[in-house]
């Protein structure tokens, strides 16, 4: 049996293991889960070892410079300290580990938002409006209604409220219709992205009918 | 160990954000940058490390699904050992990634469609309101529109329609979605640049 | 309940513990610490004047009695809020006559008629006539004793010698007795009762908010009984208006039975009219004893201490009921001890007469809401000895040094805790789950379930299975399909190009039919180098499955025509460090080899350095990192992104804005990639019929079912109530 037909089988089976939910959960999804989450992490585990903390930490520590050596001893401390956190007795040691991943994390993603998003969408939402790109009527209205979706939108998430005299606690009326209309528009980008989620899982689904039946030899 | 927590993430985040403005910061910003990178593979070590811990203690505790839980760490092992042994890029690895990760993973989105089907059926039954026709119409015009018939497209449809519910409508919404997620990323960064935010640990 | 105190002036029922009402802030308990404050009611007998025996001075309301003798108005039947009609408060409207002093000299100046009444004996009432008091005032707690009621003879005020009760009390009694029955048993006249108890020896001091007892009246000394006066010594003016007075034991049964009586209809207002003239603006608020009827009038300390009350009682006529009621008083003063009788009773203070006057008339009101703490008197300040003061407002006149503590909790009664059980168990079992029978195998919406999978599986494997081309493909390229083959067009020849592939195993097949027409059109227009890296740990793998695969007819070679540099870890951290450093982050490949020493990444140091960047993501957040990350440090360099179809349309604002180069998302725009490349190498074709079919029964079934659960929704509205 070759390696591949092996391959084709193990996967056929994978396949309608899990293809068998359709009807309803059964002991052979869980173990085709169960194979699956164990082969992957496996594979991460390895990925992890081989792609970053050998090439990147211990390779250096063992050949690198003293320099470097030096400078590598922080995130190799680090790193025991992070590994502490798979014992729960000990999870605080790993507490400065995870404050500096956060800490990366969340300045970058400032970075990023600031001038990979924000500045960019708002120009490109006043720019629609402008005489290079509302050369023609329709144009231009297509730049309100953007301007319109994107201000409504961001309206829609808007909840700070007030208490009326009545009791209740309501929105500012303005505010409440610009709300309105930003439902609105969620709701058509909502079903947009609904029929896009279908068109992924349908390709999906159409992709394994083509291996069974390729497998089977009905393709 | 709290507070080294919080000087730590402070003080490197303030660096690494200053990186971007400050040429002069630009490889002290590389140097943190490194550190989270290898912190980052050590964190995925740790989590499969604690996935096994997991499915060690349902099995040592006979709890029910512990036979799930031996096949799951059979197959983590071996994996794992195979690949420390050979390598990530190994043929014998791309051969497990593609017979057992991809089917299952595949499966698992074709699956999906069905359940989006249903749900979308089911839709009016559970919130009979405006938003959900306007959301349910949107859906089935892109999703007619996506699509061509055995006579050929449906031109007022794919021609007008279709772009300009994806173009004009839903672009406006998703852009303000983009910059909603935007300023919710901005707040919630400077909120743990701050220390206002420590969700890497508390007292 | 025991552990709450209920506030004497606005009845607020606070817990046990608290000082101050939380409502109108009055004090619970005395500064003394003794038992709740009842509101420090006056007793009726502590400021009451105990003069009562000075009846040196003639008060002007007796000298109106005379004027007014022709004007007495017609009777009203009507009894509002359990009192007598005539017993209304009227002295507000009115001002205040002078309140006459105690002077003896006063007493040289009584009327002729009143001399003439207190000569008189007694004498039989008129059978069936009634004598109406109204014009008549007592004061409860500071009634003459004994001789308030039956005063001296006009020489012995006018010579200073005012007899003891012993004296009047039988003639008044026997006066009594002789006159008709009245309107009918029960009948309170307050201040006739009061001028009998006005003895501070005599009988039970009543206080406030403790009930009279049946024995009060006859634990009155003789003295305080009202002596009888002959019918014809009564004048007519005061026959007419004076009416049943009623025997003081029988205004003490009703005041024990605490039964609000109707009165005679003239008699009411005769008093009512009696108390205006007599004391002014204020009557006093009884609050004790019966809260009924009995809170008549009180005549002004002075009054009566100054009248000779033994003359206009004997000029009265009495009815038969108030005659009834004579013996039981006469009972009661056999009952007393004799020092009681004998002794005289203790004179009232002397009030000046603006205090007089500004006490109040008594109201009508606090008979018929009943209850001694909500008529508890003031006990302090300018309010002093007044009863039914509404309560103070929170906050106003007094020192607000901290904010009203409020107790949340609600306060309700035993009814209403009743109520709301019941309705809490009526709401119980309106949510009580019903148990459910265990679902069906073929629940309509497990069968539902299958059918939709059903349909789809067959549908689409037959479309697949007979390899169908039936549905053509799409005509029109999006604009920013088209920005993505021109940029790709654009790249120059053996041009280094970074492909990133950030998608899960789970989206392989769309994102390789989607990619592969693209990638194939730049591999055949162009041939670059390609450097493979991914943000995901199975990036790789699936990288090189794509070129292997997908790719296979460009026979790229690995280390030739493409490097894998494997796994970029750290998420954003990663792109943006490999972003400004790739050397740096990424030193070695996919093979743990030097990849950048390669001689297809040779001339790459920087990420400008490469031609274009394509992004194949099947996610926003992956797609959105690179894009974000990226922007800085790429420069002019294009960012092409081949999404998934569920990211796409977020994506799509990035491709209107230029900071991406094109988009291809799904397989509707690879469609047009596809086209482009001449059909090569045909994914989209293969799926494209199924494809079709599954969107546009997408599209049906969300129509019918839609449709089909609002008719149903429809019809179960119009169904009737109760179906």
């Amino acid at each position: 049996m070759s390696v591949d037909l092996l391959v084709g089988a193990v996967a056929f089976i994978l396949t309608l293991m899990t293809l068998s939910y359709l009807v309803a959960d059964n002991p052979a999804f869980r173990v085709a889960v169960h194979i699956f989450v164990g082969v992957a992490a496996g594979y991460v585990a390895a990925v992890a070892w081989w792609q970053v903390l050998w090439p990147d930490l211990l390779l250096p520590l063992a050949n690198g410079p003293a320099v470097r050596r030096a400078a590598l001893a922080i995130p190799l401390l680090l790193s025991g300290m992070l590994l502490m956190k798979a014992w729960p007795p000990l999870t605080r040691i790993g507490a400065p580990a995870m404050a500096l991943l956060v800490g990366a994390a969340a300045a970058v993603a400032v970075g990023g938002a600031v001038q990979g998003t924000l500045i960019p969408q708002t120009s490109a939402t006043i720019d629609a409006l402008g005489t290079q790109n509302a050369r023609t009527f329709e144009m231009l209205v297509n730049g309100v209604l953007v301007l319109a979706g994107v201000v409504s939108s961001l309206a829609y998430f808007h909840f700070s409220a007030r208490t009326g005299a009545d009791g209740s606690t309501r929105r500012f009326a303005v505010l409440e219709i610009i709300a309105t209309v930003g439902s609105v528009f969620l709701a058509i980008t909502l079903g947009v992205l609904f029929a896009g989620v279908y068109s992924a899982a349908l390709t999906a689904l159409i992709e394994r009918l083509h291996f069974l039946g390729s497998f089977l030899g009905l393709n | 160990m709290y507070l080294a927590a919080v000087i730590l993430a402070v003080g490197a985040g303030a660096i690494i954000l200053a990186g971007y403005y400050v040429p002069a910061l630009a490889g002290l910003q590389g140097l943190l940058l490194s550190w989270a990178i290898i912190l980052a593979g050590s964190a995925a070590v740790v989590g499969v490390f604690n996935l096994v811990l997991v499915h060690t203690t349902r099995i040592s505790n006979r709890e029910k699904g512990g036979v799930y839980s031996a096949i799951l760490l059979i197959c983590l092992l071996g994996t794992f050992l195979y690949g420390l042994a050979m390598g990530p890029s190994d043929s014998g690895m791309r051969l497990v990634i593609n017979a057992v990760v991809v089917p299952v993973e595949s499966s698992l989105m074709a699956v999906l469609a069905v359940s989006l089907l249903y749900a979308a059926v089911r839709l009016l039954r559970h919130r009979p309101n405006a938003m959900s026709v306007v959301f349910l119409v949107t859906a089935a015009l892109i999703l007619v529109a996506s699509a061509t018939l055995p006579f050929g497209e449906v031109g007022p449809l794919n021609d007008f329609l279709r772009p300009w519910l994806q173009h004009v409508l839903a672009l406006g919404g998703a852009r303000g979605l983009l910059i909603g997620i935007g300023l919710g990323t901005l707040t919630t960064g400077l909120r743990v640049l701050v220390g206002a935010d420590r969700p890497y640990g508390t007292r | 309940m025991e552990d709450t105190i209920t506030c004497p002036v606005c009845g607020e029922t606070n817990p046990a513990d608290l000082v101050l009402c939380r409502n109108c802030q009055w004090p619970l308990r005395s500064t003394t610490g003794s038992e709740p404050a009842d509101g420090g009611a006056i007793r009726s007998d502590d400021s009451a004047p105990q003069d009562s025996t000075s009846w040196t001075a003639i008060p002007d309301w007796l000298r109106d009695l005379g004027s007014d003798a022709e004007q007495s108005a017609a009777p009203e039947s009507v009894i509002r809020d359990g009192m007598p009609a005539g017993s209304e408060p009227h002295a507000e409207e009115e001002t205040p006559p002078e309140l006459p002093s105690r002077d003896q000299s006063a007493m040289d100046e009584v009327p002729e008629w009143v001399a003439r009444i207190a000569g008189t004996t007694g004498s039989d009432a008129e059978p069936g006539s009634e004598i109406p008091w109204g014009k008549t005032e007592a004061r409860r707690d500071e009634a003459p004793a004994g001789a308030e009621a039956m005063g001296p003879t006009s020489e012995q005020v006018t010579s200073g010698q005012i007899p003891s009760e012993d004296e009047w009390r039988p003639a008044f009694d026997e006066s009594i007795s002789k006159q008709t029955a009245g309107p009918g048993e029960g009948e309170i006249y307050e201040w006739l009762r009061r001028l009998d108890a006005s003895s501070p020896a005599g009988g039970d001091v009543p206080t406030p908010g403790s009930k009279p007892n049946a024995g009060a009246a006859d634990n009155r000394t003789p003295s305080q009984a009202a002596p009888v006066l002959p019918a014809e010594v009564i004048p007519d003016w005061l026959a007419d208006e004076s009416m049943g007075s009623g025997p003081t034991a029988q205004a003490g049964t009703d005041v024990a039975s605490g039964v609000p009586q109707a009165g005679p209809p003239a008699a009411d207002e005769m008093l009512s009219d009696a108390a205006a003239n007599a004391t002014g603006a204020k009557r006093q608020i009884e609050p004790q004893q019966n809260g009924a009827v009995g809170a008549l009038p009180e005549l002004a300390t002075s009054g009566l201490s100054g009248i000779d009350v033994d003359a206009v009682v004997a000029s009265m006529q009495t009815p038969d009921w108030l005659s009834e009621g004579i013996p039981r008083a006469a009972a009661s003063d056999e009952r007393l001890p004799p020092a009681a009788r004998e002794q005289e009773p203790i004179a009232p203070a002397e009030l000046p007469s603006w205090v007089q006057a500004m006490q109040p008339v008594e109201s009508i009101m606090q008979a018929a809401s009943g209850g001694a703490a909500e008529e508890a008197p003031v006990d302090r300040g300018p309010l002093l000895g007044l009863q039914g003061v509404l309560p103070a407002i929170p906050g106003v006149g007094k020192p607000s040094g901290k904010p009203q503590v409020r107790a949340m909790r609600l306060e309700v009664t035993e009814q209403q805790r009743a109520r709301a059980s019941m309705l809490e168990e009526l709401l119980v079992g309106e949510t009580r789950p019903i148990p459910l029978k265990a679902a069906s195998l073929l629940g309509s919406n497990r069968s539902l379930r299958w059918a939709l999978a059903a349909i789809l599986v067959v549908i689409l494997g037959g479309a697949l299975a007979s390899r169908s081309q039936s549905f053509p493909l799409p005509v029109g390229i999006p604009n920013e399909t088209l920005r993505a083959i021109q940029s790709v067009e654009n790249i120059p020849p053996d041009a280094r190009v970074l492909v990133v592939f950030d998608y899960e195993p789970a989206t392989v097949g769309e994102m390789e039919a989607s990619a592969a027409s693209l990638m194939d059109h730049l591999l055949l227009l162009r041939h670059p180098v390609l450097a493979l890296i991914s943000t995901s740990p199975t990036g790789s793998v699936l990288a090189e499955r794509f070129m292997a695969n997908t790719l296979a007819s460009r026979a790229y070679q690995p280390g030739v025509g493409y490097v894998n540099l494997g796994y970029l870890p750290g998420g954003l951290a990663g792109v943006r460090a490999f972003a400004r450093d790739p050397l740096q982050t990424v030193p070695l490949g996919a093979d743990a080899g030097a990849a950048w020493d390669s001689p297809a990444l040779q001339s790459v140091a920087h990420l400008t350095d490469f031609a274009a960047i394509l992004v194949l993501s099947d996610s926003l957040e992956s797609g959105r990192v690179w894009i974000e990350q990226t922007s800085a440090d790429r420069g002019q360099v294009p960012l092409i992104v081949v999404s998934s179809a569920q990211a796409g349309p977020m994506l799509l604002p990035y491709a209107e804005s230029g900071q991406v180069g094109g988009l291809v998302s799904g397989l509707n725009g690879a469609a047009g990639t596809e086209m482009a490349n001449g059909g090569l190498p045909g994914f989209v074709r293969r799926y494209w019929d199924a494809y079709s079919l599954g969107m546009l029964l997408a599209a049906c079934m969300i129509v019918l079912g839609g449709a089909w659960y609002a008719w149903t929704e429809i019809r179960a509205r119009r169904a009737p109530v109760g179906i």
